[in-house]
């Protein structure tokens, strides 16, 4: 063997604690008095380490293969489903639990009343309230035949001070913060401790809402293009089995590039832009999986109405948060 | 599985079970990525040199643990994402307001040293088969060169040997090589 590799030989046994204490102290006053071989002790451990976690990386890989069974790991047959099946259940369910509704809990909440028959009309009516501001009455385009027009009567006032809310002082979304120390288990088997009312949610939680939007929902490109944000407030039941109907959206604000909020004329010219946010936003909680529904106090299933907001950040960022309900 | 039962696991080699255990934690922590301005496969690009962190530094029998195992692969993700987002934005003030980062030290991440792993990661993907299984049969599954000889139907152990070290002779040269280029700090605007 080459003396070199001989003195490789050395460095693993020195690196691998194989020496004895006699050898290894000598091995090491050499070590200092030749900064040279100081440096190949330094560069094999390195190289050791390497190996070892290229090893460590390629099993970790394999638990990654094998843990990516997850419901939103496709989201196309998960979004015909609950197309499929949406459209056929929820107006059974839907119409059989209105007449329930008024039963349930004030804590959950209860789908307004509307007329379940009524045609849906595939235009954009923009509405002029006092002020600088246009509301947007986005109706769905009918796939389930389940949709309906929203409340013209949406008080968009209340809806500035909803969107404010969440924003700090920069105008950006506050980060939201998880509770790393206690988040044990997931939605779904908290679902089944947790008996007392509580509202429809996202299945498994806000966190698997925030990939599932995150993997499977675009900025709109024309938007993109013309450095338009937007927040967009949606509106929609979810019925016993977690099937969402008559949703809503509405434009409720844009921004240009720079934050600066567009006024009524802009809104105006830029409707179109408004109607793909919304369009976006829409078809986003359409493919979405079922909810888990809201409950009652007797963790029975109800029918309840949920608002989230989607956010459209530019460079490409699309935020969805529900503003909790303080009562 | 208790955080000593993970550890113990993976300090005998048996690291599959710790990491499907250690897994779980993915969605919190893609969530808390994705919501300070990062995507998806960011997050499990660092979630997973997290846990290579977390393995190497569990693997020490002098390590200990001073919190649960998972508030510690959250706090090495932090310190991971937060000097990702420096590189990016080119901003080292940047700071999470919150008390969970642990620093360098704590992790035993250096970043001249982790820029020369990964060099060696790349070297390492060039060298022979044979070589490779070598490697990670001698520095990663610690056998002795005997068995490793005897498994890869060397006709003797010193061939073994020598085959061994100027493989790994060649690979940290190429390394050498490498390194000037590679090590150049991030050219500035």
């Amino acid at each position: 063997m080459r003396a070199d590799l001989h003195v490789m030989e050395q460095i693993d046994l020195y690196l691998q604690g194989k020496m004895s204490v006699t050898e290894s102290s000598a091995f090491q006053a050499k070590m200092q008095a030749e900064p040279v071989l100081a440096q190949m002790v330094a560069e094999q451990q390195l190289f050791a380490q390497s190996v070892s976690r290229q090893a460590i990386i390629a099993e970790i890989n394999l638990v990654a293969a094998g843990a990516g069974g997850a419901w939103y790991a496709n989201p196309f047959v998960a979004a015909a489903g609950a197309v499929v099946v949406g459209g056929i259940v929820a107006a059974i369910v839907y119409y059989n639990s209105s007449s329930e509704a008024p039963e349930a809990t004030p804590e959950t909440q209860i789908a307004r009343q509307v007329p379940a028959n009524s045609p849906a009309p595939v235009e954009i009516l923009p509405v002029v309230v006092e002020g600088d501001t246009i509301g947007y009455q986005e109706v769905v385009h009918p796939v389930d035949g389940n949709d309906n027009t929203q409340d013209p009567t949406a008080d968009i006032a209340e809806d500035h001070h909803e969107y404010d809310a969440p924003l700090n002082d920069n105008g950006t979304p506050d980060r939201v913060e998880y509770d790393i120390e206690d988040q044990g288990t997931t939605g779904a088997a908290e679902t089944d401790l947790n008996k007392g009312s509580r509202n429809a949610s996202f299945p498994n939680g806000d966190l698997a809402r925030k990939i599932y939007i995150e993997e499977n929902v675009i900025y709109p490109g024309t938007a993109q293009k013309e450095k338009l944000q937007g927040t967009v407030k949606v509106e929609f039941n979810v019925d016993k089995e977690g099937q969402k109907s008559e949703i809503r959206a509405t434009c409720i604000a844009m921004f240009d590039e720079n934050e600066k909020r567009l006024n009524s004329t802009q809104m105006v010219l830029k409707q179109s832009i408004a109607k793909l946010f919304e369009d976006k936003a829409v078809s986003t909680v359409r493919t979405m999986p079922p909810w888990e529904p809201a409950t009652d106090s007797q963790g029975n299933p109800v029918v309840s109405e949920v608002t989230i907001y989607f956010q459209f950040k530019l460079p490409g960022r699309i935020n969805v948060y529900e503003i909790p309900e303080n009562e | 599985m208790t955080d000593q039962e993970i550890i113990s696991e993976i300090r005998q080699g048996r690291r599959e079970k710790a990491i499907k255990v250690l897994y779980k934690e993915l969605p919190k922590i893609k969530a808390n990525i994705i919501s300070s301005g990062g995507d998806a496969e960011i997050a499990k690009e660092i979630f997973h040199d997290s846990l290579v962190l977390l393995i190497e530094k569990v693997s020490n029998p002098k390590f200990e643990l001073t919190s649960k195992l998972t508030t510690f692969l959250f706090g090495i993700n932090r310190f991971l994402w937060k000097n990702e987002l420096r590189k990016r934005y080119k901003n080292p003030e940047l700071e999470w307001s919150d008390t969970l980062i642990l620093s360098a030290e704590d992790i035993g991440y250096n970043e001249e040293k982790e820029e020369k792993i990964k060099i060696l990661e790349k070297v390492l993907n060039q060298v022979t088969e044979r070589c490779k299984k070598i490697f990670e049969l001698f520095y990663f599954k610690k056998e002795d060169m005997t068995t490793i000889a005897k498994q890869l139907d060397f006709s003797s152990v010193n061939s073994a040997k020598t085959q061994k070290y100027k493989c790994m002779e060649r690979a940290i040269e190429l390394a050498r090589e490498m390194a000037p280029r590679d090590l150049q700090p991030n050219p500035t605007e």
